[in-house]
């Protein structure tokens, strides 16, 4: 009999939970043999095996190991697919869905009752499994249980998310494979698209080596790929009730997305046809976003492959670099194909010349022309970035040694030469001389990466050299390149010097007053214009010594209060090495003195 | 009780249901019957609710049904492809259909069931073979206490017997209950038998609409035979079909029956007999007028 409510059938979600029983009975199954009996098995031998400093460390470990296995969002994810598919599967069979639809019940209720059915035969095995597995942490005094029940709130989030998600795809489509499949592009399109662009970005743009442009400020449109960033236990001391709530603050979040996605799944359903059953989308107006989707990501994923395949030898990808023409042919053949392919999906049938639109697969087919265009002719602001949103920028060489920057000026001046830098000559074997350049800007707000490599060769690139090294002509601006403005008092790791008379390394990272002296003398010497950026453009004979230095800003006081986060993050873990030539006057006088070399 | 006022359905482009219209009355026995794709199954799953017409009224009792849980609780609907859950035995499906169906009767059900002694209780039905599922169909549709139960092929798939049982059944329900059936067939024979209104269907549109008394009168089938030429009577009588053998010409005419055998009178035949039609026959006359006929076809 129909409840009083009327939005909810209990005979109709009693029966999905019954003859679904396959799937939460092994669900519990599985979390019971893979996920209680383990944790507890091993908290019991660690309690006998270990000391006490360690077991609690030791136990914290296993219970963090067992909920990413049990909870993670791609576990989460795939529950839900199949919760979901199971739940509505009448509505893609023709006379399972004229029978339901047939019953005295209104689809708000048959919409309800099935998605009631599907989470509940889902989250009911692992809700169970959360609690049991609280208990045993308090059993056995482990001290997590705030974070355990912050874990499992975190679980339930995800799979409302993506069980919604699925549900209103399985609404958008006529057949479970496609909806499946769509659900799968859907969890990752975002990261995908970004990926395509780096990509291409990198294949079009000359000297473009990384690109994060998308990644970074989007992610949070892939919930799949996001949450497995932060889902989980932290086990560290540091872990407290205010930082697990924290993290599920992130989650929460999620929830306002899930709950559109019913409202729009029980709207679909409703306006949804009984008769579209099997057809690839339920919705005509979906067909052209079917079409547009699968051509515009499905071109550039087709043109990749083709060229990863075909990249045998390593020539391929090489000529294709930079290669606008040759490259914009075989993306409008994979659009062409890729639309051919879209229709055929939709029309179900191989035969679609007669019936497609040349049209709509020329209009696409030029927007992504146009896209290639515009990232190859590098509209301002896409690739090199603009100045002003610029955090810091590395410019460093093959060595390792990069110089950091975050004043306007010297940003200005590296982003002005980018833009006039003239396509270097990627013919033909490296030479002695060659310069290789790294830059990486770390834009303002999302710390999104862009990274550009170049590699210049002194017979056929000097202008782009002789560009390069203008900018640092200046001592001063290499040496808080080098090691910041705060030159004068960074955080040092570790100090050491070349010893000729041994033959190594020495460490004098101790020796306070010796490091200082010796460090003061080398930071004349480089503003004294002694460095050269491209650092091994000297005589090897010139060397005198080599002086390695791990170094970070100070993190404390107000030492670096006035640097943007992404320069002061630059700076962590630094490491410069200056070869010592003659021209360190200073520094090779400091280091005589002190017996490091004669 | 049931009336359809110019429903109109496309699929794709092509018009399943064009501006059919009906009226089934309370406590009929309604034959909708009409050719391969004529949309008779489409238009049944219009009324049980399943489809929504592009334009049109359909009503029960003055009721829209699509969407109308109160309405559709009326209907029991056996379509001629059977809905079971997997691993559903007929006591499974009871219960299922008792939580949605207000009026379901567990009495009746089982009083039914010793009707069809060879329905296993515990079996799953989708193992059972198709008459035995039907038989189950029949079960649960009566013990549901419909007002109105719509019929897709009724009792294809089960054996004299069954059949003889399952009308009893139904006509019993439809004399004590008023119950009203509306049942779409190719077996015409039977219709004749259990129908009294006939609602002939031919490319998406109701093309005639009558009690089967009605329709039987309307059409004759006269066998007659003339001494002298044959007189054209064409002119004067609606005659669907005219074949000959040697002097005895058989005429199906349209009209009413005394009219037509006074004209023919006035022609003096030396022989001149009125025969009654199936409703098989009238049927084929029917849609050969509608460029559906037997066509004849040398191999």
């Amino acid at each position: 009999m129909e409840s009083k409510t009327s939005f909810f059938n209990k005979t109709i979600f009693m029966k999905d939970i019954t003859r679904f029983w396959a799937v939460w009975g092994l669900e519990a199954i599985g979390l019971l043999m893979a996920g209680i009996l383990p944790v507890y098995t091993s908290c019991n031998n660690i309690v006998q095996n270990y000391s006490v400093d360690d077991s609690l460390e030791a136990m914290r470990s296993v219970f963090s190991s067992d909920v990413m296995i049990t909870g993670n969002s791609i576990v989460m994810a795939a529950f839900a697919l199949v919760a979901a598919v199971l739940v509505f599967s009448y509505i893609n069979n023709t006379r399972d869905s004229y029978m339901i639809h047939s019953l005295p019940v209104k689809k708000e209720a048959l919409f309800i009752s099935h998605y009631a059915a599907g989470f509940v035969m889902v989250m009911v095995p692992y809700v169970l499994y959360s609690i049991i597995l609280t208990i045993i942490s308090m059993g056995f005094e482990v001290g997590i249980a705030h974070a355990l029940v912050g874990v499992m709130l975190e679980g339930i989030i995800e799979f409302f998310l993506f069980y919604s998600m699925m549900c209103m795809v399985i609404m958008i489509s006529g057949n479970s494979v496609i909806a499946a499949v769509i659900y799968g592009v859907l969890n990752i399109l975002v990261v995908g698209v970004s990926v395509l662009y780096n990509l291409l970005s990198t294949l079009l743009v000359y000297g473009l080596s990384s690109n994060e442009f998308f990644s970074a400020r989007l992610m949070k449109f892939s919930p799949v790929i996001y949450f497995l960033k932060y889902f989980g236990l932290d086990c560290g001391d540091a872990y407290t009730m205010e930082n697990a709530y924290k993290n599920l603050g992130r989650f929460a979040v999620y929830i306002i997305p899930a709950v559109l996605f019913i409202i729009v799944a029980l709207y679909l359903y409703k306006k949804r046809a009984a008769e579209i059953v099997g057809d690839t989308v339920a919705f005509k107006w979906c067909r052209p976003v079917f079409r547009t989707v699968f051509t515009l990501t499905g071109a550039p994923s087709v043109a990749f492959l083709f060229l990863f395949i075909a990249d045998m030898n390593g020539s391929v990808i090489q000529k294709a670099s930079n290669n606008f023409p040759l490259v914009s042919i075989l993306f409008i053949l994979c659009s062409i194909a890729c639309y051919f392919i879209s229709d055929m999906i939709l029309n179900k049938t191989f035969f679609i010349w007669k019936k497609t639109s040349y049209v709509g697969m020329g209009v696409l087919t030029i927007i992504l022309f146009g896209f290639i265009s515009l990232i190859h002719f590098e509209i301002p602001g896409m690739i090199i970035p603009k100045s002003e949103k610029v955090a810091c920028v590395r410019v460093g060489d093959n060595h390792g040694n990069g110089m950091i920057y975050e004043d306007q000026e010297t940003i200005n001046k590296i982003v002005n030469m980018q833009s006039k830098l003239k396509k270097g000559d990627d013919s033909g074997n490296s030479e002695e001389n060659d310069l290789y350049v790294n830059i990486e800007y770390t834009m303002k707000g999302t710390g999104e990466r862009r990274e550009f490599a170049y590699t210049w060769k002194e017979s056929t690139d000097k202008d782009n050299i002789d560009m390069y090294k203008k900018i640092f002509s200046d001592g001063k601006t290499v040496l808080e390149g080098l090691f910041s403005t705060s030159y004068k008092d960074i955080n040092i790791y570790s100090f050491s010097v070349d010893d000729h008379k041994l033959q190594q390394s020495v460490e004098i990272t101790d020796k306070y007053e010796e490091r200082a002296l010796i460090y003061n003398a080398l930071i004349e010497d480089i503003k004294n214009n002694c460095y050269d950026p491209d650092n091994w453009s000297f005589d090897e004979r010139e060397l005198v010594t080599n002086i390695d230095i791990d170094f970070s800003l100070y993190s404390k006081g107000n030492k670096i209060k006035n640097h943007n986060m992404a320069y002061i993050k630059a700076f962590e873990g630094q490491y410069v090495s200056i070869a010592v030539t003659d021209k360190f006057v200073n520094t090779v006088k400091a280091l005589k003195h002190f017996g490091y070399i004669k | 009780m049931i009336q359809g006022k110019k429903i109109c359905k496309s699929f794709d482009g092509f018009k399943a249901l064009n501006e059919a219209s009906f009226h089934v009355q309370k406590g009929a026995v309604y034959g909708l019957v009409g050719p391969n794709g004529a949309g008779k199954s489409t238009l049944l799953r219009h009324i049980t609710g399943v489809f929504r017409q592009d334009s049109g009224q359909i009503l029960v009792d003055g009721e829209e049904v699509y969407e109308n849980p109160a309405v559709k609780s009326k209907i029991a609907y056996i379509p001629d492809d059977m809905f079971y859950f997997r691993q559903s035995n007929i006591v499974d499906m009871k219960n299922y259909y008792k939580g949605i169906y207000p009026k379901f009767d567990d009495e009746l059900f089982e009083k039914l069931f010793e009707c069809f002694p060879s329905i296993d209780k515990k079996k799953n039905i989708r193992r059972m073979s198709k008459g035995m599922q039907k038989q189950t169909a029949f079960l649960l549709a009566i013990a549901m206490r419909p007002e109105i139960l719509i019929l897709d092929e009724p009792v294809d798939g089960l054996d004299p017997v069954m059949r003889r049982q399952i009308w009893s059944i139904i006509l019993n329900a439809v004399s004590e209950e008023e119950m009203t059936v509306m049942v779409s067939s190719h077996n015409l024979r039977e219709l004749e038998d259990v129908c009294d209104h006939v609602g002939i269907m031919n490319k998406g549109s109701i093309i005639i609409e009558r009690s089967l008394s009605e329709l039987q009168s309307s059409v004759s089938k006269v066998q007659i035979a003339f001494s002298g030429e044959v007189p054209s009577l064409k002119e004067e009588l609606n005659i669907m079909n005219h074949t000959s053998m040697g002097k005895v010409q058989t005429l199906i005419i349209k009209g009413d029956q005394q009219e037509i055998k006074d004209k023919l009178k006035s022609y003096n035949p030396i022989l001149m007999d009125m025969l009654p039609l199936t409703l098989e026959e009238i049927f084929i006359y029917e849609l050969g007028g509608e460029d559906y006929g037997v066509k004849d076809i040398i191999l």
